[in-house]
């Protein structure tokens, strides 16, 4: 029983940190219909913004982890104004490459500024061990579930409630026709950019005391970020959000139940099938063809 | 000296072993520290340049099993490690073990190994797991394996990896001893750790550990500020190797080639002496984490 | 003799100068990290090659190309190491292998739709990475399989041993030639039509007898093979098969080249892949920096220059062709088309009757999201009879030929032709047995030329043994098809942009274009969407002109249409739909003349 609770928790808290970094990218992808492959570099870039801050700079870790968030909004900024606003209606072929470049130029930067070695960036909640009776997990953990639920309400208020959250799903759901009704699509897709860049930030600010920092600190969490957007419908951030959790829990469950080595193929095997059955993702419309 | 990127697979390890062959025309290659790429630029060694290369950190077996006559080792190789190590984590009163390894050829290599040299020496080795380099989480695989109450955990990882194995032990509060192979000894790990401490009673089996018998390490302080990493120390024995074989042979290609054969020399890691798969054996350090800090136990000689 | 020649020059002129420029490498340079450069851009050339057979050419994206090329390494490796077979046996393993597990993994995925093939293969190198790594037993997972030897080609008469690099490099230039000469081939053939037709427009390509499906799983197929034949000389070459040997690396390298290169466009493919693949080992002069420049060189190239090589070849063309032909006026003007002037349209060009099918509707129900488009509708259409279904936005009619044409299939009810029951066959499947329909959405393929819409849809109605055994036929116009299209042509007016893209036309055109593609060759029954929704009036009384020639040589017609004083003027029959139910049928004068009717368009 007690392997059971622990690894429902081992899978939840994995979960959440997919979650986190999925939400950026399924909102790139659904409402500017942008595949970010630059979005991992996100989440690498806001853990530097953290160590700097921390290790350079010495500020608290409470004050350095809004900071981070702050300025990965900034940074946001900056790509929209650098890539996005140059690609957003462009084909996909060519954002594909753009934010490939971008990725390829971000990693190997950071090899350049830091070297592959990575960092440690400290927590005052990381050493701060919580027993549960027959769990343990670290309070640090623990902030990164509060942080994944309480940011994920915030945003689905917020783009069901506020005006410019209900411009973003209308551009959503059709760029042309909110033009026509006179929503300004560029501003919607800044705004966009810097909360999906402000989550990378939270992911990166929340988790990377957990791990370390370093120049491919985002590549495995972001394949697995990427198929949760897939599964979770193409898009639909609830859906990704959804599907994140699912896949931390079938993680544990696979290398506890089957194999370690196997346990990225049950979770891509798993993804082709829901793929078969459903072809628009868990939670994805059903487009009317023809 | 040049720099090469070998992006660590074969065919970057082919083109950047050919640049420096044929464009940089260097007299030797140190590397590649990567075996794929290793193995990858070994073909190019037989293309006429007669330049050698020695290698100081791929543990590939198959890298002096494939006679390629340029081509030398001076890191040690696993079934070397393995006799020495396995000894002494039975004379720890280890009964069982459970081995978790990084998925690369390294971790491969090293874990085939010791899951047949310790039960050998009547330790049970209770299961085998491999993890891809770069897992953050490894708190499943490790409940997993506590689940089976093994007497010690032989980890075969990178440092990063090792620095997260040894916080998520210490979050799930799982007690058993750890032995280690690929670096959880060095600063790098230690670092990772946050608290160091935490890696206290880790013991590992290394190329290379500072010792005070090497004045290079203070040396290379001083001028860079920081302690060398083991590639790095190692990358220095390897030159010194050069040099003893240029002593014997001239300082041609060929003589370098022809000198590797006869070095014999006695360095401050131990005695060089390449075998007839060109494999030399220096010594094995035994470094174990003591308050937070890495101490060498001994020093094994081991030819 | 000379016309032969030079157009054979310019066609193939430009691959001939590459090739000899190719073939001189070795000569020029000695050295073998050169001449291993250039290996590797042959094997790219390869690879990017069949990777554009399947994304520009099918429109499908596939992240599985590296793993064939990969498959084909292990084959090669593992024949060689383990059982010391000879490179022939390799080379059938690999490609029969290679074609093999593209139809296990194609046959599911492609029926996903092109999003979520992507992302299903994707997944599936995933897992083939994972199994490379991991099937100790097999490929000996990260330990490499190790020590593959450089095999001897026998051929018959004689022997190469290439063992050395400039050997490697003509053993691997033959075969990156072959590999273009047979993408450029299948280009040229009707193959590389019908790819073009189902990446322009599948859903058209299916209603034109085209199983899109089956033409995509053959550009996988085929694609695949390239990449397996490109591994067994990748393994040779290198000697050592790891699982990174076809990483994430190999796939960025692809996309990278495919789109930069241009869609579909061998010339800016083969640009791209020798400029990739060389450019990193220029970058070695940058040391640590090499990799940032290359990713910042990549954005730059693709934010200046988003359309791609094949998009700045074009531009010294035309910049060239302004030169030569000194500011001429170029561009077709619109003819001024006296459509008295023809007196009698015949449908096919000749006295010829059609033998018109016998359409029966019964009890057909369709409902999306609970809202019933067709409701309980029966309908019979005798053979050679033209009947006008008519009803206000949203009755129906569209939903009820797409129900019968295949497109969708129905809830409830049976539809039968001649008496063959064809409720839920597929489009294509209704298409080859002579039920054909138009599109209210103008459908047409946007990159080909009016003509050769026309002999795409001609191809594709054939009886799948001829569209399958002429696919490798040249695209030349077979005498009838000549006929058939010449008469077409002429008599709707599209002479003057006959040879003009379709993508280019004004949307009168293209319906015009798509009618003429419905019946060029002779259908049982055809179904008409809305053929006359704004268009002009001369157009409409071309249209109005053939559909009575049609009618007259039997053909059976449904067709869908507003225009009430045409559909008046034309049928003998009405059959009026509101809300998915039959409202009334018979005589265009009696039918209008019923109240219900009047109230149903008049809303009294």
């Amino acid at each position: 029983m007690d392997l059971l609770f622990t690894q429902l928790l081992n899978g939840l808290t994995a979960g959440a940190e997919y979650a986190l970094v999925a939400a950026g990218l399924a909102l790139l992808f659904g409402i500017l219909q942008i595949v970010n492959f630059a979005h991992g570099e996100f989440y690498m870039l806001a853990a530097f913004i953290l160590y700097v801050l921390l290790a350079v700079v010495g500020l608290p870790y409470y004050a350095a982890a809004p900071l981070t968030v702050l300025l990965m909004a900034c940074a946001g900024v900056l790509f929209y104004a650098i890539v996005i606003s140059r690609v957003i209606s462009r084909p996909w072929q060519i954002q594909l490459i753009s934010t490939l470049a971008l990725s390829i130029v971000m990693i190997n930067l950071a090899i350049v500024l830091s070297g592959p070695t990575p960092r440690y960036v400290e927590s005052p909640l990381n050493n701060v061990i919580l027993d549960l009776g027959s769990v343990r997990i670290s309070a640090q953990r623990v902030l990164v579930l509060l942080g994944t639920i309480v940011s994920f309400a915030a945003l689905y208020l917020g783009l069901k409630y506020t005006r410019t959250g209900k411009a973003m799903r209308a551009v959503a759901q059709n760029r042309e026709a909110a033009a026509v009704v006179g929503i300004g699509v560029p501003v919607i897709g800044l705004v966009t950019t810097v909360v999906a860049a402000s989550f990378a930030g939270l992911a990166g600010a929340l988790i990377a005391p957990l791990y370390a920092v370093g120049p491919t600190m985002a590549v495995l969490v972001n394949i697995k970020a990427f198929a949760a957007v897939i599964v979770g419908g193409f898009g639909n951030v609830k859906g990704a959000i959804v599907a994140a959790f699912v896949i931390g829990l079938l993680e544990a469950a696979s290398t506890t139940l089957i194999s370690t080595e196997y346990t990225d193929a049950i979770v891509f095997g798993g993804m082709i099938l829901i793929l078969l059955f459903r072809p628009n993702g868990l939670f994805g419309k059903a487009v009317r063809v023809g | 000296m040049v720099i090469a990127d070998d992006e660590c697979t074969p065919a970057g390890g082919a083109s950047a072993f050919r640049n420096l062959l044929e464009v940089q025309q260097v007299d030797v290659i140190l590397g590649s520290g990567c075996s794929g790429a290793t193995l990858g630029g070994m073909p190019a060694l037989l293309e006429g340049a007669e330049v050698s290369a020695i290698t100081y950190g791929s543990t590939n077996p198959k890298i002096t099993s494939a006679g390629n006559p340029f081509m030398w080792r001076m890191n040690l190789n696993d079934a070397t490690i393995a006799k020495s190590f396995s000894q002494y984590i039975l004379d720890d009163g280890v009964k069982s073990v459970h081995i978790l390894s990084v998925n690369n050829d390294f971790g491969r290599g090293a874990a085939d190994v010791y899951q047949k040299s310790l039960p050998e020496l009547d330790v049970e080795v209770k299961g085998s797991d491999f993890f891809t380099t770069g897992t953050a989480d490894l708190r499943s695989m490790m409940s997993k394996i506590a689940q089976g109450k093994p007497d010690a955990i032989l980890f075969f990882g990178e440092p990063p990896d090792c620095a997260l194995l040894v916080r998520q032990k210490r979050e799930l509060n799982i007690d058993v001893k750890l032995f280690s192979r690929g670096g959880c000894y060095t600063d790098e790990a230690l670092h990772l750790m946050g608290d160091p401490k935490l890696g206290n009673g880790l013991t590992e089996a290394a190329y290379w550990a500072r010792t005070p018998e090497q004045p290079m390490v203070e040396a290379f302080k001083a001028t860079y500020g920081d302690y060398p990493a083991y590639n790095a120390a190692l990358a220095y024995y390897a030159m010194l190797t050069v040099n003893e074989a240029v002593k014997a042979g001239g300082a041609s290609r060929e003589g370098i080639n022809k000198g590797l054969a006869e070095v014999d020399a006695v360095l401050d890691i131990g005695p060089i002496k390449f075998d007839e798969t060109r494999q030399a054996y220096p010594n094995l350090f035994l470094v174990r984490i003591d308050d937070g800090e890495s101490k060498v136990l001994k020093t094994v000689t081991t030819h | 003799m000379d016309a032969i020649s030079s157009r054979f020059m310019r066609d193939y002129g430009w691959l001939l100068i590459l090739l000899v420029a190719a073939a001189l490498v070795p000569v020029f340079s000695q050295s073998n990290y050169y001449i291993s450069i250039g290996i590797n851009a042959l094997i790219i050339v390869c690879l990017a090659v069949s990777f554009d057979l399947v994304v520009g050419r099918v429109g499908a994206l596939s992240f599985a190309q590296p793993v064939f090329y990969g498959f084909g390494m292990y084959v090669a490796a593992l024949l060689a190491v383990n059982l010391e077979m000879g490179f022939w046996w390799q080379v059938i393993a690999a490609m029969a292998g290679g074609m093999l597990l593209a139809l296990v993994v194609g046959i599911p995925s492609f029926r996903l739709n092109l999003h979520a093939f992507a992302i299903g293969t994707l997944g599936f190198a995933t897992i083939a990475h994972l199994i490379a790594t991991n099937w100790m037993e097999v490929t000996q997972g990260p330990m490499c399989v190790a020590g593959v030897p450089r095999a001897t080609i026998p051929l018959g008469f004689m022997e190469i041993a290439p063992w050395k690099l400039p050997q490697q490099y003509y053993f691997i230039l033959t075969i990156a030639a072959m590999v273009v000469v047979a993408s450029v081939a299948i280009n040229r053939r009707k193959l590389g039509l019908a790819f073009q037709a189902v990446r322009d427009d599948p859903v058209l390509a299916a209603s034109n007898g085209f199983f899109p499906t089956s033409l995509r799983l053959t550009a996988f197929a085929v694609a695949a093979a390239f990449s397996a034949v490109a591994g067994v000389f990748a393994a040779q070459f290198q000697t050592v098969v790891c699982p990174d040997s076809f990483s994430t690396a190999t796939t960025v390298t692809l996309l990278i080249v495919a789109f930069i290169g241009g869609r579909a466009s061998l010339r800016g493919v083969l640009t791209a892949s020798i400029i990739f693949t060389v450019l990193p080992q220029v970058l070695r002069i940058a040391d640590e920096w090499r990799m940032v420049i290359f990713g910042l060189l990549l954005l730059v190239i693709v934010l200046s220059a988003p359309d791609g090589i094949e998009h700045l070849f074009q531009r010294v063309e035309r910049w060239r062709k302004g030169r030569r032909e000194g500011g001429k006026a170029s561009g077709v003007s619109a003819q001024p088309f006296a459509a008295d002037t023809i007196a009698d349209i015949t449908p096919l060009g000749a006295e010829e009757r059609i033998d018109g099918g016998h359409l029966r509707i019964s009890g057909l129900s369709k409902a999306f999201a609970g809202v019933k488009a067709v409701d309980d509708l029966s309908l019979e259409v005798r053979p050679g009879e033209l009947v006008g279904l008519i009803g206000p936005n949203g009755s129906g009619k569209s939903t009820t030929l797409d129900c019968i044409s295949g497109i969708t299939k129905p809830d409830a009810g049976r539809v039968e032709l001649d008496g063959i029951d064809i409720t839920g066959m597929s489009s294509s499947a209704l298409a080859k047995r002579g039920l054909v329909r138009t599109f209210q959405s103008t459908r047409v393929y946007e990159t080909l030329t009016v003509r050769q819409n026309l002999a795409v849809a001609l191809h594709g109605r054939q009886s799948i043994m001829a569209e399958w055994a002429s696919y490798l036929s040249p695209q030349s116009e077979s005498r009838s098809f000549r006929e058939r299209a010449d008469h077409l042509i002429e008599t709707l007016n599209l002479k003057h942009v006959e040879h003009r893209k379709a993508g280019e036309l004004s949307y009168g055109q293209r319906k015009l274009v798509q009618f003429a593609a419905s019946v060029i060759s002779p259908p049982r029954v055809l179904l008409l969407d809305e053929p006359l929704a704004g268009v002009n009036p001369t157009i409409i009384n071309l249209f109005m002109r053939h559909i009575a020639a049609n009618h007259g040589a039997g053909l059976t017609i449904i067709l869908v249409e507003h225009n009430l004083g045409v559909v008046v003027q034309l049928c003998e029959r009405l059959v009026v739909l509101e809300q998915g139910r039959k409202l009334a049928d018979g005589n265009p004068h009696d039918v209008m003349g019923t109240p219900s009717v009047q109230e149903a368009y008049l809303g009294r």
